[in-house]
């Protein structure tokens, strides 16, 4: 549903620069330039914080159907990000045509008429980041969806047998889900380095050498609750 | 590094590029009085709640291949705060050139055309503020 919201919205995005295009008997310099802005500015911002290839992956996760897999925190970021800097962008474009505008003078009819340049660059920018957030919105649902790969029911029996705490057992379920450690400590509001030690301990509890030695155990213990994950919900650690 | 400097050259670019194509004159924008407010009242601002170390330690930390746990929050608030003090300084700008404009004779929306200035250099001011908090928050 969200993502046919944001095919409809794009949609609109390009009907609403036509129109603009249209009514106002102008040129495509009208609706362009402001939508250029919307969509330019946002894109080069992000990019000065993140690799290109995570803002893909942003966007393929948020388009794609099923759970994101591993970075799917960041990519709510990224996209969250994107929205800002569209608002910003919009904001930006509008004082400069307002800017120009008053230096043209508000006497003149024409001026009165080239007032649509000002929203322009505010509509566009509001609808970009309306796109996004749709975006973002349906990426932070898909995340939150419990899938197979949960290891729900056994992870209170094995987290007693191994008399692991409430943190470890939190860490581990983390793990099983193939969360990164950035995003099991931004899941559980701790640091990275946190997150380490709890899976130092955990790995020295359950007597397990490395990652992989632990979720063949875990699967194993909870075997009656676990399901192989299918839909994206790698347990590769991607830090 | 390199990224920051394409990547944020690159949206300022944009908006200056879009002015250029509206037939905007570009040097009546590096008009001194609106730079002085917009710029240097947030810099001050943050001088006044850190000190100059943790002010390094942001933008050390904004590049840092990997920022200490212990002082990315710290830094993230820096950036955050200098964001909003942008904000407010070019509200600050407007009002305070709204005043002067008010007060003079001539031509109204020219002398508000000039007044426009400040929140333009705030809203572009904190794109960077931003876009370093987000580097804070994203390096590991």
């Amino acid at each position: 549903m969200a993502r046919t919201l944001f095919w409809l919205e794009a949609a609109a995005l390009l009907l609403l620069s036509a129109l603009f295009a249209h009514f106002g008997r102008m040129g495509a310099e009208t609706f362009a330039i402001p939508l250029a802005v919307a969509v330019l500015l946002p894109f080069a911002a992000v990019l000065a914080v993140w690799p290109a290839k995570k803002l893909v992956r942003a966007f393929m996760q948020a388009l794609s159907p099923g759970r994101p897999g591993p970075g799917g925190r960041e990519s709510l970021r990224i996209l969250g990000a994107l929205a800002d800097f569209s608002v910003l962008g919009g904001i930006a474009g509008s004082l400069g045509a307002a800017r120009i505008l008053l230096d043209h003078g508000m006497e003149t009819m024409d001026a009165i008429v080239e007032f649509d340049r000002i929203l322009a660059f505010l509509l566009f920018g509001i609808l970009y980041a309306l796109c996004v957030s749709v975006l973002k919105a349906s990426l932070a649902r898909a995340s939150e969806r419990p899938v197979n790969g949960d290891i729900g029911e056994g992870l209170p029996s094995f987290a007693g047998k191994y008399g692991l705490s409430a943190r470890e057992t939190e860490v581990a379920a983390s793990i099983a889900r193939g969360l990164s450690y950035k995003e099991t400590a931004d899941g559980l509001h701790i640091s990275v380095k946190t997150v380490k030690t709890h899976i130092t301990h955990l790995y020295s509890k359950t007597s397990c050498s490395d990652r992989v030695a632990f979720i063949l155990l875990l699967r194993a213990e909870t075997a009656n609750s676990y399901k192989r994950p299918r839909d994206g919900a790698s347990l590769r650690n991607d830090d | 590094m390199k990224r920051f400097f394409l990547g944020t050259l690159a949206a300022i670019t944009v908006v200056v590029a879009a002015m250029w194509l509206e037939g905007e004159n570009l040097l009546a924008l590096f008009l001194p009085s609106a730079l002085l407010i917009t710029l240097l009242s947030p810099l001050c601002a943050v001088l006044a709640v850190w000190d100059l170390r943790a002010w390094g330690d942001a933008w050390r930390d904004a590049f840092a291949a990997s920022p200490e746990e212990a002082r990315r929050e710290r830094s993230a608030k820096l950036w955050d705060f200098l964001e909003k003090s942008f904000y407010i300084a070019g509200i600050l700008g407007f009002i305070a050139g709204a005043i002067i404009v008010l007060a003079s004779p001539g031509s109204m929306a020219e002398h508000f055309s000039a007044d426009l200035v400040s929140p333009l250099w705030g809203i572009l001011f904190a794109i960077i503020a931003r876009i370093l908090k987000y580097r804070v928050l994203t390096r590991d």
